[in-house]
């Protein structure tokens, strides 16, 4: 068992009540399972109970945070208990002060000793709520408010005790498992999948019919080189009839060769150059020159970086100057150090400046100059390129007067040629690794690959979010259904004992119990009278204390003061059997009856029932007799006498019953 | 130790033979819980969620 609470002792000190060391200890030392507390009214039993509810729920349960329950002669006082759980000891203090209005907790728990606050274990926490604590130190008003349709004390008794909530527990730990699992998901929907799996489908296609372009496109090159060389072979062989023109063509293809060359070569050369854009215009340089100097002017980058004065404020324990740090220097360094540059930022700045300095002439023209030189050279080479192709074709048209067949093969290398510039163009357009656009535009096969692949993982990990959301869903609700159903039979088997309970209890009435979900609802009957009420209420929490696996105390005020003397008994007799600690506050007039069928049940059950009786003081033959019992304890404002044959002789003419 | 009636619902939920399995881990889960003995941290809850997952039948459960 998870929870097993036994209430050993409570003490009061300069309270609203007599002072006392009420131990609930039996005659083996252990908790006495009944225990009978008769305090005569305005001893003090309501500021008993509301200070047992407040120091298990905490002060949040106190109807009236501004009641002074000091002693109007004290200006602090304080309320203790201390219990076992599962033999485990604890303690729970309160302080009050009337001057402040103040209370204060302190908590004792095991290996951890005192802790000022309110401090709960957690297996004890569902039970220490204000709303159940309200069930075993118990308010008879809470026997009506059972039976409130509007209230849910009734469930709420069923959730904890049973620990139905812990089936909500299982199912919030699935559900963070799945978001754990699935944080980086874009997608849990079948649209999601849909729309990737459409993705896929159309890049493979897109894919296929590329690749089946490009292998088409490559063999169609391969044919019309070859196409081309015979072509060139037979142009160079009716050529070779006329060497004049042979030789001819042979220096102008030698010019042409060489002038290609050239004109790649300067072309790089003013491609690089251009890439400076100080080069492009003297303006760019100017500036790029004045940003270095104004770096120069503002001392940037500093000498000190950032991270100097974050590892200073952080890990030194004087400044560099020998101050000590305290705290508040400490604090201002780390605040003023966002002032500085990082080190990455003043490698950066020192980098730049090199370059500056190394590549950008201050001589106003010198970038230009360099440029214009190259441009020069290129146009040149261009213009040589030019001559070459004009020989050429003059050599061509010569060729074609002497051998019209000639002309024939020079137009067909022509057309090979602008037909093998265009595939080059596809080819280029396939072999590349950039390309952008839809799927069905796409040319670039490694760019395909990649968008397939991407593709491909998308499809594949939300399938797997879906399936895990799938599965999330189902267990959810199978769960949900599993603590619903486990509610409406526990519902419904207690609704049956507490049934049964009713009819010991009031053998010639037939109120009973119809059903349990929210409250209790009685068979045929709205509501029932004082005595009906509190005997259904004592029936439902008896047959839940002794089912649930939870063993809590039943403290209770007065269990048979609005009760038909013709029933006593049988409350009486039911009472030892409400919980395996139950401490019953009375007074006086209750006893007749009730004490005889609770002896009688205790007797049967082997449960030992102390006697305790608490009172201020009193008449003086009253105090005489308490003085000669053996047990007694006399206080700074009243007497406590333990004992059944006081207990029974007790009478406080005063009591006001 | 849970009620009867807890446990009981478990079963009667993860009934199908392809899920007893699972129940079963869900029930012990449950009555960790419920004794206050169950790890309360992600990588316990991941370990015992990791278990339910696989031994949750989709296709079993979803044709049912």
């Amino acid at each position: 068992m998870s929870v097993n609470v036994k209430i050993v002792k409570i003490t009061s000190k300069n309270l609203r009540c007599p002072d006392y060391v009420i131990d609930f200890a039996g005659s083996d030392g252990n908790p006495c399972p009944v225990v009978l507390l008769q305090m005569p009214n305005g001893t003090g039993k309501t500021t008993t109970l509301e200070l047992l509810r407040a120091a298990f729920a905490g002060e949040t349960i106190l109807t009236d945070p501004y009641k002074d329950y000091v002693d109007k002669d004290c200006i602090e006082g304080q309320f203790q208990v201390d219990f076992t759980n599962n033999s485990l000891p604890y303690t729970i203090t309160m302080k009050f002060n009337s001057d402040s209005n103040g209370l204060e907790y302190n908590t004792t728990r095991p290996n951890i000793g005192i802790s000022k606050g309110h401090f709960v274990p957690s297996e004890l926490k569902p039970f220490f709520r204000p709303d159940f604590v309200k069930l075993f130190v118990f308010d008879g008003e809470l026997a009506v408010q059972l039976m409130d349709r509007k209230r849910t004390n009734a469930n709420t008794a069923i959730e904890s005790l049973f620990q139905l909530n812990e089936f909500n527990h299982l199912i919030q730990n699935i559900e963070a498992y799945y978001e754990q699992k699935t944080v980086n998901s874009s997608s849990n929907t079948d649209k999601g999948v849909n729309r990737w799996k459409n993705k896929r489908d159309k890049l493979k296609a897109r894919q296929s019919k590329v690749l089946d372009m490009y292998s088409k496109d490559k063999d169609l090159l391969e044919s019309i080189k070859l196409h081309l060389e015979h072509l060139k072979e037979e142009y160079a062989d009716r050529l070779k009839m006329n060497s004049e023109l042979k030789d001819k063509m042979n220096s102008a293809l030698k010019q042409k060769t060489i002038a290609k060359e050239k004109v790649a070569l300067y072309r790089k050369e003013v491609f690089d150059i251009i890439k400076a854009p100080y080069t492009i215009h003297e303006k760019f340089a100017q500036e790029i020159l004045e940003l270095k100097s104004n770096f120069d002017q503002a001392k940037l980058p500093e000498s000190a970086a950032r991270e100097f004065f974050v590892e200073l404020a952080t890990n030194e324990d004087r400044c560099i100057c020998g101050t000590e740090l305290t705290s508040a220097l400490r604090q201002a360094i780390h605040d003023r150090s966002i002032n500085y540059l990082g080190s990455e930022d003043m490698a950066y700045i020192n980098t730049l400046k090199t370059s500056v300095s190394e590549n950008v002439s201050p001589i106003m023209g010198a970038h230009s100059k360099h440029l214009d030189e190259q441009l020069a050279l290129l146009n040149s080479a261009i213009l040589e390129e030019q001559q070459a192709e004009n020989e050429i074709s003059q050599v061509d048209i010569e060729g074609r007067l002497d051998d019209p067949d000639l002309g024939k093969v020079s137009e067909a290398i022509k057309k090979d040629e602008l037909q093998m510039r265009e595939i080059e163009a596809r080819l280029e357009k396939y072999e590349r690794n950039d390309d952008n656009g839809s799927e069905d535009e796409l040319f670039s096969i490694s760019v395909l690959k990649k968008e397939l692949e991407w593709a491909r993982f998308k499809v594949a990990e939300i399938t797997k979010t879906i399936e895990l959301k799938e599965k999330r869903d189902l267990l959810c609700q199978k769960l949900r259904a599993a603590r619903d159903i486990a509610r409406r039979k526990l519902a419904l088997q207690i609704c049956e004992e507490a049934n049964e309970r009713i009819s010991v209890l009031m053998p010639f009435n037939d109120i009973r119990l119809d059903k349990i979900d929210q409250s209790l609802h009685l068979r045929n009957k709205a509501g029932g009278s004082e005595g009906e009420t509190l005997s259904v209420a004592y029936a439902f929490l008896s047959t839940l204390f002794n089912r649930a696996e939870v063993s809590l105390p039943f403290i209770v005020d007065s269990p048979a003061n609005a009760i038909d003397l013709a029933v006593r008994t049988q409350v009486g007799g039911f009472v030892p059997k409400l919980a395996q600690q139950v401490i019953a506050f009375t007074i006086s007039s209750e006893r007749e009856n009730f004490i005889s069928g609770l002896k009688k049940t205790a007797k049967e059950k082997s449960r030992e029932v102390k006697f305790i009786t608490l009172f201020k003081n009193g008449p003086d033959e009253l105090v005489k007799l308490a003085e000669g019992q053996v047990d007694f304890v006399k206080s700074r404002n009243g007497f406590m006498v333990t004992g059944e044959s006081f207990f029974n002789q007790f009478q406080q003419n005063s009591e006001a019953e | 130790m849970i009620d009867k009636a807890l446990e009981d619902s478990i079963k009667e939920q993860f009934a199908s033979p392809d899920l007893q399995a699972c129940g079963a881990i869900l029930l012990r889960w449950l009555e960790d819980l419920a004794e206050g003995g169950a790890e309360n941290d992600k990588e316990s809850i991941a370990n015992r969620a990791d278990l339910v997952f696989g031994a949750f039948e989709l296709k079993t459960t979803s044709a049912t």
